[in-house]
């Protein structure tokens, strides 16, 4: 078992193939060893650090994406799909999502950021500036001016 | 696709923008903008990345999954990396933030102009992405002229900082580019501006510039002088340079000892000589890609002395010891002689107009490694003896381009078709057979050799296990050796396969019946752009009326006259169906709208009322009754 503590100073309790997830976890337990000091994630809060140890867990017992694996960009790209159980664990309020992305780049858990990444990406997709705007709470910061010249440029772009 | 996510919609209103500051800025700081404000700047990058990505993925697998049909190409102008890309311009419509995020060098690291993006955009990009970018392919981008190219050029470069050498002096070092592939093909620009952009570009590996009038024999000199890494360079067919340019890089390059070159493309060169050709081989040793296409002065000797031997000047294992009976000589003449192996895959010297078969056999022996010659357009210059010397010596060959050669007799074919091979065990164990030519045959064109037999050919076709493409149009083929290639075809499971027999007197309308569900008449693709030649797409029609389905790699393309005929007819059947629907569509709008569930029913006995009206009435006419393009007319092709 491996004992983690939060930056708000909550303490998990996980199984070592759960917290091993975590590729930064996983090296820390292979530099230190059998230990039972707790081990400190101070970039991230109990309540995201809850919600990664549930992917975490339901995960643990695929195999690991080796280095190879993640130095082919290809099967990155060819899973373009997010998995069903993974669509719902991510069916979060914006704050959390963005949390997750940051807890799982921190925490060095690929397949998890790549499901935020893809869970962005298509909340961007096909949507117009005005939509992304609001989906993101954007202000537009371009001048009527800039704006009309931006369109213009843009004309070629606007047949399907 | 996903479902949509609770967020998307916030419950708050939008947020006011700054354009409007009489509203005060309070629920600005209440909504907040987690995307900008939360994530770095990687991360960002990575989910605009993982966005471009997305539909290169989808488009692929709606061409894995069969669900990229003609009908929806002709909808669908931007698809697969491109519409990654002008979404990614599309968003960065959103915030300065976002403009500068989408035009990341990291994203752009491949400058490729996909379908005309207006020059000053691609200008833009290349202020943004900077020294980031890698490959710049502008092949076909006539807007882009000097000053575009100028001002990427600048944009692309490293500007070093000024080193200190002491006494209040500094030195600035040069601006150089981190270009690898530089495609220019059919830009409008002028050689200062190419050159300005070749001196910065140290890195370059490859480099097309294919036709371009900016091309003079400078050029060259500065491509030996500062590109020195190149592996690949096409000066095809550019007007304003001859042999001296090329003399100069292959002198340059054999200088320097450092001789990378692997592909070179100088088709229609000007002024090639013994020199010239003696000069590529010393230079360019290692070269494996040899494009000599359309070089008037090109001769038989030159050739020969592309592979002589001279001691000292090339390493010892290149050296061939060949009888005088191997050099086509007096066989009785006990003389060695010598010449050098080299390392061309691809050799073209289609028409060269001074060649003739000769060329073959000084080539001979010297090729091991030849996989596509192109021999193409010299006519009656070319006969028997040399090309069967050469290939005899060539087991890799793939493809073969004898176009025009009019002369030429089975024993080409002979020589290209591989005879089973007793097995041969040595201590018990098999000894793999020597490959014979003809072993990795995927593409012959014989067109216009009259004096090749059926059984020739026939024997051809059966021996050579990969043979994908055949061409012989205007010769004696007849029906069975059409037969027997679409059967061979189907039997081994050729993807794409293709046979080429117009004008042949031997091809019946009745073979293109017979063959009609196993074959089709044009290579058919799905693609915006090949709307307008109307392809019969299988899958977008439950069952193909008219015409052959033409998009399916499975089916072997077979032209012949019939077969065009039947094109045209079936283009012009599907073109009245195109004009009723779309008289149907107007009447239908005129009346309101009405009767529009029934449109599609409709339109099925108008489909079929230019051929069905002489035999039946129905509007439910069996398909077995539509008369087929190969009925239509009883003309036949009176001459040829």
């Amino acid at each position: 078992m491996v004992n983690l503590v939060t930056s708000d100073n909550e303490s998990f309790t996980v199984e070592k193939a759960v917290a091993s997830r975590s590729v930064l976890i996983k090296n820390m337990l292979e530099d230190v060893g059998e230990s039972d000091q707790p081990i400190p994630l101070p970039n991230v809060t109990a309540s995201v650090l809850k919600k990664v140890l549930e992917y975490c867990d339901h995960h643990k017992n695929e195999p690991m994406p080796t280095s190879e694996d993640l130095a082919a960009e290809d099967t990155r790209k060819r899973t373009t799909d997010i998995g069903e159980w993974d669509q719902k664990f991510i069916q979060v309020d914006q704050e959390m999502l963005f949390e997750i992305i940051l807890a799982a780049n921190y925490l060095d858990i690929k397949p998890l950021l790549d499901v935020g990444c893809k869970t962005v990406a298509n909340m961007i997709k096909g949507k117009t500036p005005e939509e992304i705007r609001k989906l993101f709470n954007i202000v537009n910061d371009f001048t009527p001016e800039e704006e009309a010249q931006i369109k213009k440029e843009n004309e070629w772009a606007e047949d399907r | 696709m996903y479902p949509a996510y609770p967020y998307n919609n916030p419950i708050t209103v939008s947020p006011p923008r700054t354009l409007e500051p009489e509203i005060s800025l309070e629920p600005e700081i209440a909504l907040l903008n987690h995307f900008d404000n939360r994530l770095p700047r990687e991360l960002k990058l990575g989910i605009f990345s993982t966005l471009v990505d997305s539909y290169e993925i989808e488009h692929a697998r709606d061409i894995r999954e069969g669900r990229w049909t003609t009908a929806r190409a002709g909808k669908e102008k931007w698809v697969g990396r491109d519409a990654g890309l002008k979404e990614l311009v599309k968003i960065s419509r959103v915030s300065r933030a976002w403009q500068c995020l989408a035009f990341d060098g990291q994203l752009w690291s491949t400058v490729q102009s996909p379908r005309a993006f207006p020059s000053d955009l691609l200008a833009r990009i290349s202020l943004n992405a900077g020294p980031f970018v890698r490959v710049l392919d502008l092949s076909g981008c006539s807007r882009v002229n000097s000053a575009v190219l100028l001002q990427m050029t600048y944009n692309f470069s490293v500007h070093p900082d000024p080193v200190p050498v002491g006494h209040g002096k500094q030195v600035i070092p040069a601006d150089y580019t981190n270009l690898t592939t530089i495609n220019l093909q059919g830009c409008s620009i002028t050689t200062y501006a190419l050159h300005q952009l070749l001196t910065r570009s140290p890195c370059l590996k490859t480099l097309c510039l294919r036709g371009l009038g900016a091309v003079t024999n400078a050029t060259c000199e500065l491509l030996s002088d500062c590109c020195a890494k190149l592996v690949k360079l096409d000066l095809g067919r550019c007007a304003n340079m001859d042999a001296g340019g090329v003399l100069r890089l292959a002198k340059a390059s054999q200088e320097h000892g450092k001789k990378p070159l692997r592909e070179l493309r100088i088709s229609g060169l000007k002024r090639v000589s013994d020199t010239i050709m003696s000069a590529l081989a010393r230079g360019f040793p290692d070269l494996e890609v040899l494009d000599l296409a359309g070089c008037k002065d090109l001769t038989n000797a030159s050739l020969k002395e592309f592979v002589a031997w001279s001691d000292g000047d090339f390493p010892v294992a290149d050296r061939l010891t060949l009888t005088s009976r191997e050099m086509g000589l007096d066989p009785g003449d006990p003389t060695k002689y010598h010449k050098r192996a080299t390392k061309i895959r691809h050799l073209s010297i289609s028409s060269c107009s001074l060649l003739t078969d000769m060329a073959c056999t000084y080539l001979a022996h010297s090729l091991p490694l030849l996989e596509i010659f192109e021999f193409a357009g010299l006519g009656n210059a070319i006969q028997d003896e040399g090309l069967v010397r050469l290939l005899n010596t060539t087991p890799m060959i793939r493809k073969i381009d004898l176009e025009d050669a009019a002369d030429i007799t089975d024993a080409v074919l002979e020589i290209l078709t591989p005879l089973p091979q007793p097995e041969v065990r040595r201590g018990g164990v098999v000894v793999p057979p020597l490959p014979q030519p003809g072993h990795a045959l995927e593409s012959l064109v014989v067109s216009y050799a009259n004096n090749l037999t059926v059984d020739a050919l026939t024997s051809l076709i059966r021996a050579c296990p990969r043979l994908r493409t055949l061409e012989v149009d205007n010769t004696q083929v007849s029906d069975a050796v059409v037969r027997e290639f679409v059967k061979q075809c189907r039997t081994r499971g050729t993807a794409d396969a293709g046979i080429s027999a117009i004008d042949c007197r031997g091809i019946s309308r009745g073979v293109c019946t017979e063959l009609k569900d196993r074959t089709r008449p044009r290579r058919g693709w799905r693609g915006w752009d090949a709307k307008k030649l109307f392809y019969v797409d299988a899958a977008d029609e439950t069952k193909v009326e008219q015409g052959q389905d033409e998009c399916e790699p499975a089916k072997v393309l077979f032209k012949s006259f019939f077969s065009w005929q039947a094109v045209d007819t079936t283009l012009a059947a599907r073109a009245k169906v195109r004009k009723a629907l779309a008289s149907r569509r107007d009447s239908a709008g005129a009346e309101g709208g009405a009767g529009a569930g029934s449109r599609e029913g409709g339109s099925r006995s108008r489909w079929l009322s230019p051929f069905s009206s002489r035999r039946s009435s129905g509007s439910n006419t069996p398909a077995s009754e539509v008369p087929s393009p190969w009925e239509e007319d009883g003309r036949g092709c009176i001459v040829m």
